[in-house]
């Protein structure tokens, strides 16, 4: 029998997971697709009663803010919840004493707390986006071209939207390439949570979030004053050519995170195997 | 069963299972309780059972058939008379002498009381 | 079946629990854990099952370290914790999703088991009482069919009748491959259940013993007066309850509180008798 790792008894883990907790998680993101149909929907009630696309555009620049806020908070949450339980002794002794192999718990606990919130929250984001955009695209080709262009078809319409409205987080293909960091980042603080549950034994949320707080305040004078030190009266400041865009520096940045995020994932799982109750 | 506190276990099951066999329950060349129907019955520990059926098989009372369980041997009765009676003189007499002793009591008069018992409990 | 070897357990900022611990456990015996609040039954159980680290010694239980955590062993024992929780789900639903990690899982039994102590299948688990709760664990628990059944204090909680109905299962539990430990303090509760007697007293084993072999070596009485044989006594309503050594072959039952008060105050006598 292989100790470490055996597809079948990660299927049951995953299966008892589904069987506890799938109703909640099914619930959860409902709320959260609730609240995106819910804020969707008012900007949606005002646009059919306006006619007006104004109110499309505020909904155009406030569905980015929506995305990231709602985002951080569902996969932090996500993150947390898992591997919280067990702070609990009688939850943890049941965990500890279900016959998998720390490595199969832990990655049960890796695929439900970072990459299935994300994927779900990615899908539920994207379903409801497209519909609403969809519906919205349509009800546009009867109102404002109906008249004047009557055999214009849908795609064009659509591409008409895409080009006056510039809804760019979903839609167009050239990203800025600042962006590019940002798509490791829901990954790292995922991590981060995903630790904090493991590392604390009480009230790992909020202990997590302090963390976060303390790091990111230590980094960021950390980043203040060695550039202080590194640059005061060395750059020319006021000229933005000076320093070019650079894309290594970039991508060094995202392999920084993503290394960081595997360290996370390293602690929680040694964390995991010493586990004692 | 309800457990006396003054006798090992093992012993008391001994009696009731001579107490069935006196009272014609299971007789001769029948079948008894496997160790573990009686253990679940007695609330009791199996290996304390199978004590005291190895103390029944020593005195003949019972005996193992490899493989189908354990019977009554024949003529138990009289076999468990006797384990009765050397168990009674060894145990209890002691406590009745000891008692005679103490109080003064007459054999002439313990006589005299073991015939009116009889009397009044097995003559009627 | 378990071999305890040089055991040192301590938990964190306070003093060591175990020094030095040696045990041996083999299958085919009910074994009752006793000791004083604190003395570490619970964590005895637990370092057993592998849920806390020595600081040093070997554990070997069925061939398996238990800090290793793996399947292969867990699937073997069955712990039934003083306190636990159950998720909120029905019992058809647990057993699809908990039953399949034991492969020798016996569903009959389990039936048997639910109908015998009258376990609701139409609640939630986590809403059914805790005395309910206890009994479904060891329900399940004894259906797996595990090797290593460790109980802590199993009938706490339970009412009258699920006590009669524990120690029937019990008592059916029993097989010559099987090793059963059971921490108690109602050892009124199971007194005719346990064969053999651990007791836990100043960081170490104090006794490991078979009733057959406390009982060869000790006599418990109930007497008028005391002699020079006497081991320990404690006044009773007719005289005295004690503990005689046991020099002409007496049979008498094992008073397990007699002897725990006797081994917390006459350790020293007690070890001779014993090693």
């Amino acid at each position: 029998m292989n100790n470490t790792f055996d597809i079948k008894r990660f299927e049951l883990l995953m299966k008892r997971q589904w069987l506890e907790f799938g109703k909640i998680y099914v619930i959860s993101l409902g709320i959260v697709a609730g609240i995106i149909i819910g804020f969707y929907g008012l900007f949606f009630f005002n646009l059919i009663k306006d006619r007006s696309a104004g109110e499309f555009i505020s909904l155009l620049y406030l569905r980015g803010p929506l995305f990231c806020i709602l985002g951080v908070l569902f996969l932090t949450i996500a993150a947390n919840t898992h591997f919280s339980q067990l702070g609990q002794k009688p939850k943890l002794i049941v965990e500890l004493m279900i016959p998998a192999s720390t490595l199969e718990k832990f990655l049960i606990g890796l695929f439900i707390s970072i990459f299935l919130p994300l994927l779900s929250y990615l899908l539920v984001f994207f379903l409801i986006d497209f519909t609403f955009v969809f519906v919205y695209v349509s009800d546009l080709k009867n109102t404002y071209y109906a008249q004047s262009i009557e055999n214009i078809h849908i795609e064009s319409v659509k591409e008409a939207v895409m080009n006056t409205y510039y809804p760019d987080y979903f839609f167009e293909k050239n990203l800025p390439t600042l962006f590019k960091p940002l798509y490791v980042i829901p990954i790292f603080i995922s991590s981060l949570f995903f630790l904090g549950s493991v590392y604390f034994t009480k009230s790992q949320y909020v202990k997590t979030m302090i963390s976060l707080m303390v790091f990111c305040g230590i980094w960021i004078t950390f980043i203040v004053y060695t550039t202080k030190y590194l640059f005061e009266d060395k750059v020319k400041i006021g000229s933005y050519n000076l320093i070019e865009s650079n894309q290594s520096a970039e991508w060094l940045t995202v392999v920084f995170i993503a290394l960081l995020s595997i360290v996370f994932w390293a602690i929680t799982y040694v964390r995991l195997r010493e586990k004692e109750v | 069963m309800e457990f006396s506190d003054h006798k090992a276990i093992y012993l008391q099951i001994a009696e009731y299972v001579c107490e069935h066999i006196l009272l014609k329950e299971w007789k001769d060349e029948d079948r008894i309780p496997s160790v573990r129907e009686l253990a679940v019955t007695l609330e009791v520990n199996p290996n304390t059972v199978m004590r005291t059926y190895e103390l029944l098989q020593s005195k003949n009372i019972i005996n193992n058939k490899r493989g189908i369980g354990f019977f009554v041997a024949e003529d138990s009765i009289s076999k468990v008379k006797e384990y009765r009676k050397t168990t009674f003189i060894e145990d209890e007499l002691p406590n009745v002498f000891r008692n005679l002793y103490l109080l003064n009591i007459d054999f002439k008069e313990l006589q005299s009381s073991y015939q009116v018992f009889i009397e009044q409990n097995f003559r009627s | 079946m378990i071999t305890i070897e040089n055991l040192n357990f301590g938990y964190s900022k306070r003093p060591m629990l175990f020094r030095d611990m040696n045990m041996q456990l083999n299958c085919g015996h009910i074994y009752g854990l006793f000791g004083e609040n604190g003395a570490g039954k619970s964590t005895l159980l637990k370092n057993i099952v592998g849920l806390v680290y020595a600081q040093s010694g070997t554990l070997n239980v069925m061939g398996f370290d238990p800090k290793k955590r793996q399947p292969a062993l867990l699937q073997d024992i069955c712990f039934i914790p003083e306190e636990f929780e159950l998720p909120s789900v029905y019992i058809d639903n647990y057993l699809k999703s908990t039953a399949p990690f034991y492969p020798k899982f016996d569903y009959q039994r389990f039936k048997l088991l639910i109908s015998e102590f009258n376990i609701p299948s139409d609640q939630r688990l986590n809403e059914i009482s805790y005395g309910q709760k206890k009994k479904f664990i060891i329900a399940f628990g004894l259906s797996t069919q595990a090797r290593l059944v460790i109980m802590d204090e199993p009938t706490n909680g339970l009412d009258i009748p699920s006590k009669t109905q524990f120690r029937k299962i019990m008592a059916s539990a029993l097989t010559e491959d099987r090793c059963i430990i059971i921490s108690t303090h109602q050892v009124r509760d199971l007194d005719n259940l346990i064969d053999t007697v651990i007791m836990l007293n100043e960081n170490s084993i104090a006794l490991n013993a078979s009733v057959e072999e406390i009982t060869q070596k000790l006599c418990f009485k109930r007497v008028k007066e005391l002699d020079e044989t006497v081991i320990y006594s404690e006044p009773s309503i007719s005289g005295y309850q004690a503990i005689f050594s046991n020099s002409n072959e007496q049979e008498s039952k094992l008073d397990i509180e007699l002897l725990f008060n006797a081994l917390l105050n006459e350790s020293g006598k007690l070890k001779q008798i014993f090693n």
